[in-house]
């Protein structure tokens, strides 16, 4: 444990840190652009210079590890002066794009110019042309113009994901960053690049010039697009979500996200959104009140043999959601029957993504839920089931046995679909209650890992559609046994008394990153 | 209520009468010039009173340059507008009536406003927006007369608030002096 | 007969002089006056045909929106004298009127006449009996609209009425004192002389009784008796239409009743400084005398309303230019003031008629 000065504070640090790792975890800011803690060091921006004592000259704070007795200042004028210089330099060829340029407002570039008040520029020759919206992969444009070769985006595609796309070419002024000839930046996480870009260089492509980022309000999340659980922020704005950040999660994500998950987003606005609920009447489905609905559900099932009545969750389900499913249909229902649901799939990869595709089959199986059993539609060929409770629309998920699965599920009396979207499946259903999606509720998630994350509310939901906890809540209210709540805190403390895995977990202990349940 | 406001008159002041006919004095004078000028333009021979305040619906004044009226977008002469949506006056804007909806275009420019909208009902001309503007695009206009008796009315889309650069050109030129002067 | 036809006649002239131009012209002069005051243009939106006429059309336009509103009666009023007082406050300004000559005596055919409907002896006391019954137009008024602020507005008005008119008394005594008559013909024959002119007799006598005329008719800077801030319109708050309208054709009566009286008592009434009656007849010497005397009259007449006119004007520009007073130094001003100054003016005019004697 080497204990150096900085700025005349005497801190111990961990051996084999450099002096910028231990100047962050001391608290002292010192400004760079290569420098990124999870890849490596590059040392090529210049700009995390400092003085450093015995050491002739100034020395980058990125690359120089702390020794014993080192004394190094940060602030003086010798540092600052040369900073300044550094960033005279970066700005020659940075084009004066910021009103148009996307980064505005998280960029590196314009906060330290505006910390270090560089107001006027001394270069009067021509600034180096560049291409401007070059589309550098199908997720990411790129603007030659304002890269200031930081090399960030090169080691992560060799360092992370390991695909090694980017390079740098060409000598001194002429530069450039671009893909190996014939390929490009065609990644599962090429949109981190765009992340961890200190200008707008790189900018993504689906959400570029939608909304300036000073406008969009975060709220912490847990991304919904596979079993991995990544931490994340949603960015919107008056009730639109406009795109998903990681989110610093050492235990789950680090601070990486995949392209499809940054996607996910998507879902919540589209044009077949389950707004309001929907009741069978003759042929057709009619939009009704959600008592009516619910009432029609009560009618409906207490019309049924406890034994004929079947139910299949939702992988996507919070835990609270699954518990106070499974709640409803031992409890009030009655049923003996399990819960079953299926999971869709996709290939996993050994960064972040996970075979499972969906956020929280873990944590159904957590509480009893049968994952991948489709025993009930076996029944129903059977005829040993009547009515069925669905959330969600897994079931049809798969391409080749959708057209059989509904049409066994026609068979049945009472179909009810607790559904986000309109789908083949929602349009047979007798009962069909419009549900929230993730950024529209507030629950836990358990990862594959059990990690058990605590995802926000960020929208409202559309229209008259509801958190899946409310709607539970409504159904077994009008069939006279009501839960006794459904805030999502007060269900985990309910689920930590019943459930023996969950013991540990309350809302309060959660934090921003989750703990580990115990298995 | 007495409230002693520890003026002390003179006596001249405190009989009162002398300072009637001054007060008197003062007030006819007025009457006596304004309906010696009131003469020749009840004989429509003189439009141009300088003594009377204006006909205002019938006569306009024009304003100076520092006047602002309400904000406008201005056209180049390639017929498009200036704006590249940057968002600057949307988060500026004190009253937050402006509202804008970037978007790519072929453009040079890249970015520009697919609607930037203005509540003028809301909008209270403190020039925040023209000031804060980094491309001159929006500017106070001459323009006050935008009252109305429906509020949908008042909310301003883009195509009302295109005004072409040569109708601007005053204005203009007083905002490159005076925000140029601070150099930014 | 022929003294019933004469008698028409002057009754005629003063009525319809009164009705049909004062009180019409006087709103839009208030307004036009007003506005060249104070540098604006004043009223002149209302035209016919496109012809605005410098405004000269809003007392037309007053008359037909007085008439075509609604006679609101408030709930709760003495519905009869309700109605009754904005007609107690016209009458009197107009009665005034028949004891004020508007010139003097001619011979015309042989026959005298003299322009006054009226020529009682005791013409100032008549006025006075008169112009008091106005504050009972405006007590009434105030009581019977039921209404807080009507009667608060009718208090204010009628003490202040009641004080000046004490004032307003004494200060006339000095001036029949001069004249040595009550009858107000001869004190308009009096002076023809322009040194013997009132104003130079009764200087004193002449600002305090115009102050405290304009104080009787409750105009600016006495006007405490509606005020928009605290009791809006006062006394006559609740009234609407026509009735309203009586209220504000007696305050415009009243102007020009305070200006012909100021300009009998004070003025030299219908004479023309340094040029006399004997003058003018005698540059008329060669036109026989019922002509000579029948332009000598119509110089009179024009002579005296132009005197009127000129204390109207005068009374426009001291509403539009003193700032009101305050309801204690209204008083303060009629009890303390003006009522020993005029005592003491009384005092002094008796000193000197008796040295001078």
């Amino acid at each position: 444990m080497p204990t150096f000065t900085i700025n005349g504070k005497e801190v111990k640090t961990e051996a084999g840190k450099t002096i910028l790792q231990a100047a962050v975890a001391n608290g002292v800011r010192i400004p760079h652009f290569c420098y990124h803690p999870h890849l490596s060091i590059d040392g090529c921006c210049r700009m995390c210079l400092v003085e450093v004592e015995k050491i002739p000259k100034l020395t980058i704070a990125c690359n120089t590890p702390v020794t014993e007795g080192m004394v190094v200042r940060t602030n003086t004028e010798k540092v600052l002066k040369a900073r300044k210089g550094v960033m005279e330099f970066q700005l020659i060829n940075h084009p004066l794009d910021c009103p148009i340029c996307d980064q505005a407002g998280e960029c590196k570039l314009q906060q330290y110019t505006f910390e270090h008040g560089i107001t006027h520029s001394r270069f009067r020759e021509e600034k180096r042309p560049g291409r401007k919206r070059f589309k550098i992969g199908p997720r990411v444009v790129f603007d030659e113009e304002r890269c200031i070769l930081c090399r960030r985006c090169v080691r992560f595609c060799r360092e992370v994901s390991k695909t090694g796309e980017l390079a740098v070419f060409s000598r001194g002024d002429k530069s450039i960053i671009n893909t190996y000839p014939g390929i490009s930046l065609d990644n599962k996480y090429s949109l981190n690049t765009v992340d961890i870009c200190p200008v707008g260089a790189l900018t993504n492509a689906d959400f570029r010039f939608q909304v300036r980022v000073w406008f969009l309000e975060e709220t912490k999340a847990v991304c919904p697009g596979c079993s991995n659980n990544c931490s994340i922020r949603i960015c919107h704005r008056r009730g639109k979500v406009y795109r998903l950040l990681p989110r610093k999660n050492m235990d789950v994500n680090k601070v990486w996200m995949c392209d499809n998950g940054r996607i996910t987003h998507k879902q919540i606005e589209t044009s077949n959104r389950l707004t309001v609920p929907l009741v069978k009447k003759g042929n057709k489905l009619e939009e009704v009140s959600w008592n009516e609905a619910f009432d029609t559900i009560a009618k409906g099932i207490q019309k049924i043999k406890n034994n004929e009545i079947g139910a299949i969750g939702s992988p996507h389900a919070t835990n609270e959601e699954c518990y106070l499913f499974n709640k409803l249909i031992k409890n009030v229902f009655n049923i003996k029957n399990d819960i079953e649901c299926i999971v869709p799939s996709w290939e996993a990869d050994d960064l972040l993504i996970k075979k499972e595709k969906a956020a929280n089959p873990q944590g159904a199986r957590e509480f009893g839920v049968k994952t991948n059993d489709t025993s009930s539609v076996k029944k129903i060929i059977k005829g040993n089931l009547k009515a069925l409770y669905i959330i969600g629309n897994d079931i049809i998920d798969n391409s080749n046995t959708k057209q059989d699965v509904l049409q066994t599920l026609s068979k049945l009396d009472f179909l009810v679909v607790q559904d986000t979207h309109n789908s083949d499946l929602s349009s047979i259903a007798n009962v069909v209650l419009p549900s929230a999606t993730f950024a529209e509720k507030e629950g836990t998630f358990t990862n594959i890992n059990g990690f058990v994350q605590k995802t926000n509310r960020a929208v409202p939901c559309p229209a008259k559609a509801k958190p899946d906890l409310e709607i539970l809540s409504g159904v077994a209210k009008a069939m006279g046994r009501p839960f006794e709540t459904i805030e999502p805190d007060k269900v985990m403390d309910e689920i930590s008394k019943n459930v023996k895995s969950f013991k540990n977990i309350c809302y309060e202990k959660l934090g921003e990153t989750g703990i580990k349940i115990n298995n | 209520m007495i409230v002693n406001r520890n003026i002390t008159m003179t006596w001249w002041e405190r009989i009162y009468l002398p300072e009637i006919f001054r007060g008197i004095s003062v007030t006819s004078n007025h009457f006596f010039r304004n309906l010696i000028g009131f003469i020749p333009a009840l004989l429509n021979k003189d439009k141009k009173r300088k003594i009377f305040t204006l006909y205002y619906p019938d006569e306009k004044v024009e304003f100076p340059p520092a006047y602002r009226g309400r904000p406008v977008l201005v056209v180049d002469e390639n017929g498009t507008e200036r704006c590249v949506a940057c968002g600057l006056c949307e988060i500026v804007c004190p009253a937050k009536c402006i509202e804008i909806q970037p978007d790519e275009t072929e453009l040079e420019k890249e970015r520009y406003p697919k609607s930037f909208s203005i509540n003028m009902a809301r909008c209270i001309f403190c020039g925040f927006c023209e000031e804060v503007c980094p491309k001159e695009a929006i500017v106070m206009s001459d323009e006050c007369e935008i009252a109305d008796l429906d509020r949908n009315k008042m909310f301003y889309k883009k195509d009302q608030l295109l005004i072409s650069k040569n109708k601007l050109q005053k204005r203009l030129n007083y905002i490159k002096e005076i925000y140029g002067k601070w150099n930014y | 007969m022929e003294d019933f036809l004469i008698t028409t006649a002057k009754v005629l002239f003063i009525f319809g002089l009164n009705m049909g131009v004062f009180a019409p012209l006087l709103t839009w002069v208030e307004r036009k006056q007003s506005a060249l005051m104070q540098d604006r243009i004043g009223a002149n939106r209302a035209d016919i045909l496109g012809f605005s006429m410098i405004g000269l059309f809003h007392p037309i336009a007053d008359a037909i929106k007085m008439l075509a509103k609604e006679d609101f009666i408030p709930e709760g009023a003495n519905k009869i004298m309700h109605t009754l007082s904005p007609i107690i406050c016209v009458v009197p300004a107009l009665l005034t009127f028949a004891v004020i000559p508007f010139g003097g005596e001619y011979v015309i055919g042989g026959k005298h006449i003299k322009l006054v409907i009226a020529d009682l002896d005791v013409g100032l006391i008549f006025i006075f009996a008169i112009s008091s019954l106005a504050t009972y137009g405006t007590v009434i008024a105030g009581w019977s609209s039921n209404n807080n602020w009507s009667l608060l507005g009718s208090l204010r008005a009628s003490a202040q009425m009641i004080s000046y008119e004490v004032a307003m008394g004494f200060t006339l005594v000095g001036v029949f004192m001069v004249y040595g008559s009550l009858q107000l013909t001869q004190i308009g024959a009096a002076q023809e002389s322009f040194f013997r002119w009132g104003i130079f007799l009764q200087p004193l006598g002449f600002f305090m009784f115009l102050a405290c005329a304009i104080a009787e008719n409750k105009r600016a800077p006495f006007d405490v008796a509606e005020g928009e801030s605290e009791i809006i319109a006062g006394y006559f708050l609740e009234y609407s239409g026509l009735k309203f309208g009586m209220f504000y054709m007696a305050e415009f009566l009243e102007i020009v009743t305070i200006s012909a009286m100021v300009t009998t008592l004070f003025f030299g009434a219908w004479h023309i400084p340094f040029i006399s009656s004997a003058l003018i007849l005698s540059m008329l010497s060669f036109l026989n005398e019922t002509l000579a005397n029948i332009i000598l009259m119509l110089i009179h007449i024009s002579v005296f309303w132009v005197k009127v006119i000129f204390f109207i004007w005068f009374q426009m520009t001291i509403r539009w230019t003193l700032p009101r007073f305050r309801y204690d130094q209204i008083m303060k001003l009629g009890w303390k003031i003006l009522l020993p100054l005029s005592l003491a003016n009384i005092l002094v005019t008796g000193i000197v008629i008796l040295i001078l004697q």
